[in-house]
């Protein structure tokens, strides 16, 4: 039996695949302790969850586009948080003992307290963005800022000199939740890296969820664009509206948004927030989606081929990565129509040619293990003495 | 910066990122190609494929940009990338 410490950011993206792991590891009869918010943690990780709670001061919004919200990911929050949870994990590791941390690539005060504690730990990639890291090649300079804003992380924390290496990749191994096509090229992420496949766990049923509304006769499209601003987002569910507008005899939708704002949805369309993504998947025709790694996963592991429109970060690489393969369609964010839309949403219904390459992703997908895989992998990384 | 290079960007920037004659429209010197357009690396690569094609090898925008460092990307016009094509003495 080992002990595992897991580290992430209060993101649900981020926590959801690593608690699905966490089960993984305490049935095969080993303790897992957490360390961060209780308060966000608490409803992912479960009741018998173990966590020592760090307490998280909300952190200021973040730019939502563009370079612009990688310089804030880095300046306004990952290097922030580092700052914040230092302490609280130096003070996890002392009473826990842990034979192994278990980092997220953006959780870096996780990465600098195993090298002070002399821990063996792995890294694991929340977003393809920074299991490829496109930026080494497109814009190196803007790689060398994020490497500075490592450094400047690692000398806070009082550690000297320069970080012995990239902090988001741990050298004893690198855990992915993605695989085949959709993990882009093999030579664009480190060789110790493991592409476990979409980890998901059974979440929380949501008894209120009008299941009985579907209506079996009808295609069902669920539209969804993450934790987005509504101010973001507004445009786009609008154009998305008027897509949907004279479908109603073939289609319901589902879009997830706080009730009431969206004004005047027609009888199809259910505005919801939040929704069981996973257990409505079986009975989805089609996702229309900003393209986050987990949102595309979950849809491909169903079949279910997507319209992405890509909004920031790796999402652009994944809705790509998906039109390559044939499993769905990229469209503009900002510009897209109405009626372009329309016409994608029903090419993804009618051809069947999409749901196939969804299958043959998804298939891809299932096959590399998901949560089991990647607790296999961390026993490895934990024993090999490599 | 040439006024033909300009169209030249804008034109090739819509070809690589699909949009329309409405979204040229709304594009002048000043527009941010990240702040404002939100072009990212992989039409980025495209683009300096095709500005290549178009003027000629001598013109690598992907080789320029490489160069250049976050905050100077975070405001890059249309305009300079258009002045960066003329620097290079290429011509259609």
């Amino acid at each position: 039996m080992s002990r595992f410490l897991f580290l992430s950011l209060p993101l649900t993206g981020h926590v959801n695949p690593m608690a699905a792991v966490a089960d993984a590891l305490l049935r095969r009869g080993h303790d897992v302790l957490w360390a961060g918010s209780e308060s966000f943690l608490r409803p992912i990780a479960g009741p018998q969850a173990r966590i020592h709670p760090i307490p998280l001061r909300a952190h200021r919004g973040q730019a939502e586009r563009g370079l612009d919200a990688t310089r804030s990911r880095w300046d306004g929050y990952i290097v922030p948080h580092a700052k914040v949870t230092r302490k609280g994990i130096d003070a996890a590791i002392a009473q826990f003992e842990p034979d192994l941390l278990v980092v997220d690539q953006h959780a870096i005060a996780g990465a600098i307290a195993a090298h002070a504690h002399g821990l063996r730990w792995v890294s694991v990639a929340p977003t393809t963005m920074e299991l490829t890291r496109p930026f080494r090649r497109t814009l190196p300079r803007v790689e060398d800022w994020i490497a500075e804003r490592m450094a400047i992380a690692w000398t806070a924390a009082g550690q000297p000199g320069a970080p012995p290496h990239d902090l988001r990749f741990s050298p004893h191994g690198l855990i992915a939740f993605t695989a085949g096509a959709l993990a882009g090229d093999p030579a664009h992420r480190p060789g110790n890296t493991v592409l476990a496949g979409p980890a998901l766990a059974p979440r929380a049923p949501d008894p209120d969820f009008p299941m009985d509304w579907l209506d079996p006769a009808r295609r069902h499209v669920l539209v969804t664009v993450g934790t987005l601003s509504m101010d973001l987002a507004k445009g786009f569910y609008q154009r998305v509206l008027d897509a949907l507008d004279p479908l109603g005899d073939r289609l319901q939708a589902i879009i997830v948004a706080p009730d009431g704002t969206i004004p005047g949805p027609s009888g199809h369309v259910l505005v919801r927030r939040p929704v069981p993504v996973l257990d409505l998947l079986p009975h989805l025709h089609a996702v229309v989606s900003h393209g986050g790694l987990n949102t595309v996963s979950e849809a491909l592991v169903h079949g279910v081929p997507l319209l992405i429109a890509p909004i920031k970060g790796d999402q652009a690489l994944n809705a790509t990565a998906v039109q390559t393969a044939g499993a769905g369609l990229r469209v503009s964010f900002d510009h897209v129509r109405p009626a372009d839309l329309r016409t994608g949403l029903l090419a993804l219904l009618d051809e069947a040619r999409y749901a196939a390459a969804a299958r043959g992703l998804g298939d891809e997908l299932r096959a590399a293990g998901g949560a089991e895989a990647a607790a296999s992998a961390i026993e490895r990384m934990t024993y090999d003495k490599d | 910066m040439s006024e033909r290079s300009q169209q030249a960007v804008v034109e090739l920037l819509r070809e690589v990122t699909g949009e329309d004659a409405e979204w040229v429209a709304g594009i002048g010197p000043d527009t941010r190609v990240d702040g404002d357009l939100f072009v990212d690396s992989i039409e980025l690569l495209a683009l300096s494929a095709r500005l290549a094609e178009r003027f000629g090898p001598a013109v690598d925008l992907v080789g320029h940009i490489a160069g250049l460092d976050l905050e100077v990307l975070l405001r890059l016009t249309i305009a300079d990338v258009a002045s960066y094509v003329d620097s290079t003495g290429s011509t259609t």
